[in-house]
């Protein structure tokens, strides 16, 4: 049986402050629907990826909201894995539709975080972290700048090859009319950024965003024989442990690494067969670790190659990284993001990404993360 | 409100980690806390290695020179995170420059 991509909707990623997490939702379930011209009652179940409803908003038992917006009673199944909740919510949705349990499903990743003071985010955001290191003040920032220090100084790398990443995005992003931001920044402005973990600034980091993003799966023939469609070729996941101080190394992503060693056997494709990838550069460090842990770029390649502007689009380079922004720039609306990778890449892999559309893709790879890699999923899609 | 019976339970292990001496693996200084460490930001976090190779994150006190990688360090307690006038005082590991 295969299973594949017929319709993609996203809201735009932002500070949306005249609307709600479910004001969000219901937009890119209609706007998937829509989309997709498919009927109600042709959808067997639905997925919901979402971290922060329970910790910040106190809106648990999302399935039944959900329900009561559609005004159906089919199952609605709520994921969640810090930042890789739309991505598990992708995973586990496929993972119905292979084991014959539903033709047709629709996933809906989703989050809503301005409403918020800085202060509380950076709790929430912390509950998916061990409790030592929340004991000690620790924040994801954090995490990320302790692996950054040592990446950089591993590899004799700068912050300025850091910067690359964000800069990179930033360009992206200007041809993505849902991203959050359409600003071009250089490097020498994420140099200068205020620090919010050091070595990582505010120009590292991806912000604090409102959005949803739907997708529509399906293994009915019906669909896939006269719908805009992008296989589903792997979905893998992969886990390690919570903290990083027990991880065997900081430098990589190790769930990063299984999940997409997994995703590639079973896709019979290599990293070199990619043409368009979605990485979860929540901090400009995390994007470097990416291509390395999939395989794209050898270890300790990803300084200069990212330095180099190698995946910039536009820049003649055979694969192209983050088109539609990435978590920088396109906005990190923590549940959303795993959905929009995907859509991104169906976007793209099939022809409707427009002024960002890069020429000749058929392989797409998105690459999810939850909390500091204690999650990771890697999914490719083709055409 | 933090729970006592979390410190209490937390206590049986923290007080097992006191003395014990390490170096440091990496470090950040944090600009943006959550909540209950508003009051002392910016702090710095290590992680450090203990002599039996096992790690473990800790704030760095006591300490305004430059860090440095290898840099050895002796775990203590200290009062970092901010509580309520009722609450249990939530001590909690740090570690100090030797």
């Amino acid at each position: 049986m295969r299973a594949g991509i017929v319709g993609y909707y996203s809201t735009q990623f932002g500070e949306l402050w005249e609307r709600s997490l479910f004001d969000l939702v219901e937009e890119s379930i209609w706007g998937v629907i829509k989309k997709s011209k498919i009927d109600l009652k042709q959808i067997d179940a639905i997925f919901f990826g979402n971290m922060l409803g329970g910790i910040i908003e106190n809106n648990l038992h999302a399935g039944a909201k959900i329900a009561e917006i559609m005004n159906t009673h089919i199952p609605v199944f709520h994921t969640e894995a810090a930042c890789a909740s739309g991505g598990m919510a992708f995973h586990l949705a496929h993972n119905y539709i292979m084991s014959g349990k539903g033709k047709t499903v629709l996933v809906i990743g989703a989050e809503k975080m301005n409403d918020s003071s800085p202060e509380q985010i950076t709790e929430g955001l912390m509950s998916a972290a061990s409790g030592e290191e929340q004991e000690c003040g620790l924040t994801f920032p954090g995490l990320y700048a302790l692996m950054a220090r040592e990446y950089l100084s591993t590899y004799h790398y700068t912050k300025k090859h850091l910067a690359a990443i964000s800069v990179k995005n930033h360009a992206h992003a200007l041809n993505n009319p849902t991203a959050q931001f359409h600003k071009t920044i250089t490097e020498e402005m994420v140099l200068q950024s205020p620090l919010v973990a050091d070595p990582l600034g505010v120009l590292d980091s991806s912000p604090i965003s409102d959005g949803a993003s739907s997708l529509i799966i399906s293994s009915d023939p019906s669909f896939l024989n006269k719908s805009k469609k992008a296989e589903i070729f792997s979905s893998e996941i992969a886990t390690d442990s919570i903290s990083l101080m027990k991880r065997k190394s900081i430098i990589g992503i190790e769930a990063t690494q299984i999940a997409a060693k997994k995703a590639f056997e079973k896709s019979k494709l290599k990293p070199r067969d990619i043409q368009v990838a979605e990485v979860h550069d929540c901090f400009s460090i995390a994007e470097l670790m990416a291509m390395e842990d999939i395989g794209f770029w050898k270890k300790g390649e990803a300084g200069k190659r990212a330095g180099d502007y190698e995946t910039l689009y536009g820049n003649g380079g055979s694969l192209i990284v983050n088109t539609s922004g990435g978590l920088k720039a396109a906005g990190h609306p923590v549940g959303a993001t795993g959905i929009k990778q995907i859509g991104e890449l169906y976007l793209q892999l099939t022809h409707q990404a427009k002024k960002r559309q890069v020429k000749n893709a058929r392989y797409g790879l998105a690459q999810n993360v939850g909390g500091s890699g204690g999650t990771a999923i890697v999914t490719i899609l083709g055409v | 409100m933090i729970s006592p019976v979390k410190v209490w339970r937390r206590q049986k292990t923290v007080r097992d980690l006191l003395g014990k001496r390490g170096s440091i693996v990496s470090w950040t200084t944090i600009f943006t806390p959550p909540p209950q460490f508003k009051h002392i930001a910016p702090y710095v976090v290590a992680m450090v290695q203990l002599d039996n190779k096992t790690k473990i994150m800790a704030q760095l006190v006591d300490f305004s020179g430059v860090i440095q990688k290898g840099q050895q360090v002796i775990l203590i307690l200290r009062k970092l995170r901010e509580s309520s006038p009722e609450d249990v005082i939530p001590y909690t590991i740090a570690c100090k420059v030797v």
